[in-house]
Order: structure tokens, then C-alpha cells, then sequence
């Protein structure tokens, strides 16, 4: 058996003989032609796929791709067609300002997108960068509508080049960004340009100002992958389980003012919560299903964001655990997803995306990860803090036990120190240079987006993300 | 049943993989090298309409992997034959 790989330069049809040629090599004047013939003796299952072969050979002639084919060695009839192997993915359609990922493997930190056309180069600096994913949070409209070739490209690397179709517009309404495990309901976490602002009050609806702003929108959803995913504090990606989340970003900017579009409320004095019980609704529109959400907002008077645990449902698969000797679950599925109520004119310079995750991937039964830079423990079961009876009472040596291993206080809050009215405290540090990332991490000496978290909510998270990213 | 969703990132097809039956592999997953390898297996006992169903499966795939959208297939739990297919939107 003779294999040959090329662009598909020509295709014919032609009747007399029943066939379709197919011209393939690097240019018109320097291609092969193999030929598939539909036959009067072929079975119908044979020139069922005959003709799908020649449908791919269509499709691939239109897309650019190059194809490989199989044929025996004496004659050019094609026994096989084999097309799309790349390297590298691109997700989705190419639209100028729209979000745009490219999927792959051991890709470079430094790695840039390379779009090349007949008339121009243009290279594009990803805001996002795993090894797995290249994600830009709006493709330059200086790339040339139509073909073009697409790479990445590093210091001495290069992936394949992938034809693409670049266009004007318009923006997608729902755009995967990175698809995730290749399973049913993989780990998902949804941003969502909130359509309606519930008053502080309740009751009375007013329009979101970030559908008028797309661009915002975008921009921040690229601050908050890049919060989630490449700060120091590296809990979603360990063991690259990243590559396991799905992501998604939904624009409607075709939604009006109603209770059902309002995903967010108002909270006195400029604070903005999730209306959690309005998300499952909203996302199912769209046949999304999220474990967390971040519903973006353009608030300029609530622009302090807040966050609401996930509720994981009880009547779905579970993960046991201990925690000081109790018997508890790692919920697999959320009935009501966790949320986050983020504006988009969002301090980037901070850890308020990763920190609102930190709220929201926790659970209102099965553990709370709440704030540090506040006493009091909160009610229900709390993972990250206790409290002493008083607080002249000293602070234990050992906080607690997770999985039969203990795990130490935090006698001193990193430099910032308990204030002599709590009577909370907290867990051993990861880094113990600078705040909690649930703690108040602007205090950091030198940068926010270096605070970690401790000990112990990290090896409880590790374990509450994987049993829900491996359900 | 189960389910696979992903980016289709490549496909073969084989008219005549055996003397009765024809085959199309696709590999469904979110990058090149962390795909699922799935079938569209046509054989010579299939029905007309299933037969024609099943090409028509062939055909979507391909043009979901030119157009990069997503795919859900879904597959018996312990067998990799698609059965039905869904082309999210983009």
C-alpha cells in the first residue's frame, strides 16, 4: 500500500466513469491524481463511504487541509483518507474582537499566535498561556478577513500552521474557550456578562451597563483565567488538572430587564452578590451546566465583588473524607453551582477572581472556605478558621486534623497579626511571608498575586477539585 | 450509553476496511493528543436507512472538524461505535 500527503490542488468529477479525481501535492503543477471510482458492483455500504470520502475531499479542498490517502501500489483508486492532523486545534471560529483559543500540547510559556495571509504577518500575544491552551481575549482586527495560516510559534519552536477563516464578525453569544475533558458534564466554569442589576431593595430591575461593553467583558474574563490559572497559588493547576475544566463565556447582548436575566443584586453599601437560585435557568438557555459561576457586571457604585458557595447535590456520587475525625463528603456535582459577583472594572493587580473562587468552589453543607481579614467563624461547617472562646485565650498548636494528618495554627496571621478582639484563627501557611489568599492579600510586602493559601484548605480543595474535575 | 464531547481533531475513512463493512475513525477530544478514538462502522447487513444515517454521521464529523465546532457523540459504554451525534452551537 502507497501512501501520499498533500493539498488537495483540483477535483473532478466525471461522469463517464463514475469517478471523482483528486489532484494532491504542494501546487497545481506538481500533484498526483487518484481517482475514487463509485461502481455499479459496489455494495451499497461501499459507495455509502465512497461518497463521505468525497465529501471530505471537498471540504478539505474548500478548508485548505492537507490530506494523506492510501492507495495500492499499482493503481491510483484511494482505498483511504485520513485529514485534520495537526498539532494544534484551533477552537471555534476566528472573529475580529472575539475570544479565540488554540488547543495543543507541550506548548512554551513564550508562545505567540502567528497569523499569516498571502498580504501579511500578524503576531499576537496570547493572554493565556498553558501548556495545553493558548486563549486571546480579543482576536486584533488587524489579522486580514479570510485564509489564513495559523501557529504558534517560540524560540525555537513552531507548531503546525492550521488554515483558518478569519471574519469581521459578529461575536459568538456563547463561546467555549477550552472544552475540557472529553466526557459528559466535564468541570466547568461559566463567565457570564450579567444582563440585569436587581436593586438593593429588591424587586426593581435595571440593565447591566457591561452589555454595552463587550470589550470589558472580555477583558476581564482574560484577568480571571489568568487569576485562576497562573498566580502563584497554583490549586487549578497542580498535576495540569486545568486541562480537565471546561470554559465558557456567554454575551447576550440581545437579553432585556427582567427578574429572570438578573443574575445579580445590589448589597448595601457597594457590595454585588450572585442571585444564585436565577443560574441553572439562565445557563440551561444556552445547554451550559456550570459547577461555578462568574457573572461579570459593569456596577460602578456595587463594584465590590461577593461570592456564594456552591450547594453540591446530595443525590449524586460523592468523595468521603475526615475532618477532625467526622466522617464528610466532597460533593461530585453542584445542584446550585457556585457563584461570583465580579465587575469588570476589577483591580487586576489583585487575587479578587481567584480568592471569589476560593468562596465559591466550597460548599454550604459539605465545607466553607470563608474570608480571614474578618472575625467570627460564620455558621455551618467552616474549613478554613475557628474560633477560641476568648480572645485573650491562647491560639492552639494544632488546628485540626484533615484525613488523619494534623495541621498547625497560624500563631501569627503572617506580619499582619490577630487584632486583640478576635477570637478567630487560621492555619499554617503555605507562604508564610504573606497573607492567605483568603485573607486581606493586598497587604502583601510586595505582590497580591503572590499570597497563597494554608496547609490544609489547600490539601481539602486539592481533593474537592479532583473529585469533581475526575467524576 | 456513553458520551464523548470534544473538537473533532481527525478522521479516516475506509470504504472497504473489509469485505463487509466500511469504517470511518475519529478522534474526538480538546487537543490533538488527548482524543478519544471513536468509529462510524457501516456494514454490509446494515439497513438502507441505517446505512445512509451512518453517512451522514461520516459527513457531519468532517465538516465539524473544517468549521471547529464541538461535537457530543455518543457511544455504547463499552464499545467506541458512535450512535447519534450533536453539533453544538458555535
Amino acid at each position: 500500500m502507497a501512501a501520499t500527503t498533500g493539498l488537495i490542488q483540483r477535483l473532478t468529477w466525471s461522469e463517464d466513469v463514475s469517478s471523482a479525481c483528486v489532484f494532491i501535492g504542494p501546487s497545481p503543477d506538481s500533484a498526483e491524481i487518484f481517482l475514487i471510482q463509485l461502481r455499479s458492483s459496489d455494495s451499497e455500504w461501499v459507495r455509502g463511504y465512497k461518497k463521505s470520502m468525497i465529501h471530505l475531499l471537498t471540504k478539505a479542498q474548500a478548508a485548505g487541509y492537507e490530506v494523506s490517502v492510501e492507495h495500492p501500489e499499482d493503481n491510483a483508486e484511494l482505498t483511504s483518507v485520513t485529514f485534520g492532523e495537526f498539532d494544534i486545534c484551533p477552537i471555534g471560529r476566528a472573529v475580529h474582537n472575539d475570544f479565540y483559543s488554540v488547543s495543543g500540547a507541550g506548548i512554551p510559556e513564550d508562545a505567540e499566535l502567528v497569523f499569516e495571509s498571502d498580504s501579511v504577518m500578524v503576531t499576537v500575544t496570547p493572554d493565556l498561556v498553558r501548556s495545553h491552551w493558548v486563549f486571546v481575549a480579543e482576536l486584533p482586527s488587524a489579522i486580514p478577513v479570510g485564509r489564513n495560516m495559523v501557529r504558534l510559534q517560540a524560540p525555537g519552536w513552531s507548531s503546525d500552521a492550521v488554515p483558518v477563516d478569519v471574519s469581521a464578525g459578529p461575536p459568538a453569544t456563547v463561546r467555549m474557550l477550552y472544552s475540557g475533558a472529553s466526557k459528559s458534564k466535564p468541570y466547568t466554569i461559566a463567565f457570564v456578562a450579567n444582563p440585569a442589576i436587581e436593586a438593593e431593595a429588591g424587586g426593581s430591575f435595571s440593565a447591566d451597563p457591561v452589555l454595552t461593553n463587550r470589550p470589558g467583558f472580555h477583558d476581564a474574563v482574560a484577568y480571571c483565567l489568568r487569576n485562576l490559572l497562573t498566580v502563584t497559588e497554583g490549586l487549578l493547576r497542580q498535576d495540569d488538572i486545568d486541562a480537565r475544566i471546561r470554559f465558557v463565556a456567554i454575551f447576550d447582548s440581545t437579553l432585556g430587564v427582567s427578574d429572570a436575566n438578573s443574575l445579580a443584586h445590589e448589597l448595601n453599601p457597594n457590595l454585588m452578590e450572585t442571585r444564585r437560585d436565577k443560574l441553572n435557568a439562565f445557563l440551561a438557555r444556552y445547554s451550559e451546566v456550570a459547577d461555578v459561576v462568574f457573572v461579570l457586571h459593569g456596577s460602578t457604585t456595587h463594584d465590590r465583588a461577593t461570592a456564594w458557595y456552591s450547594t453540591d447535590d446530595a443525590a449524586k456520587p460523592d468523595t468521603t473524607y475526615t475532618y477532625d475525625g467526622t466522617n464528610r463528603v466532597h460533593g461530585h456535582f453542584a445542584s446550585i453551582p457556585g457563584s461570583t459577583a465580579v465587575p469588570i472594572s476589577v483591580n487586576q493587580t489583585g487575587l479578587t477572581a481567584l480568592h471569589e473562587f476560593g468562596h465559591a468552589a466550597s460548599d454550604f453543607n459539605n465545607g466553607k472556605v470563608n474570608d480571614l481579614y474578618v472575625d467570627g467563624v460564620g455558621s455551618g461547617f467552616v474549613v478554613n478558621k475557628k474560633a477560641r472562646a476568648k480572645s485573650t485565650d491562647p491560639i492552639p498548636n494544632n488546628f485540626g486534623s484533615y484525613q488523619g494528618t494534623n495541621y498547625q495554627s497560624d500563631q501569627n496571621r503572617d506580619a499582619i497579626g490577630y487584632p486583640n478582639t478576635w477570637t478567630s484563627y487560621h492555619l499554617v501557611l503555605i507562604d508564610p511571608t504573606r497573607p492567605n489568599m483568603m485573607d486581606n492579600y493586598w497587604l502583601a510586602f510586595d505582590d497580591p498575586l503572590r499570597c497563597r493559601l494554608d496547609h490544609l484548605t489547600y490539601d481539602w480543595f486539592s481533593d474537592r477539585l479532583k473529585a469533581k474535575i475526575f467524576r | 450509553m456513553a458520551q464523548t464531547i470534544g473538537l473533532v481533531q481527525k478522521l479516516i475513512i475506509m470504504p472497504e476496511l473489509t469485505s463487509n463493512q466500511a469504517l470511518a475513525c475519529v478522534w474526538i477530544g480538546p487537543t490533538p493528543a488527548n482524543a478519544e478514538l471513536l468509529m462510524v462502522n457501516r456494514l454490509d447487513t446494515d439497513s438502507s436507512h441505517a446505512g445512509a444515517f451512518k453517512n451522514s454521521i461520516v459527513d457531519a464529523l468532517v465538516t465539524a472538524l473544517v468549521s471547529r465546532r464541538e461535537v457530543v457523540a455518543d457511544h455504547g459504554d463499552s464499545d467506541a461505535l458512535i450512535t447519534s451525534l450533536t453539533i453544538e452551537p458555535a
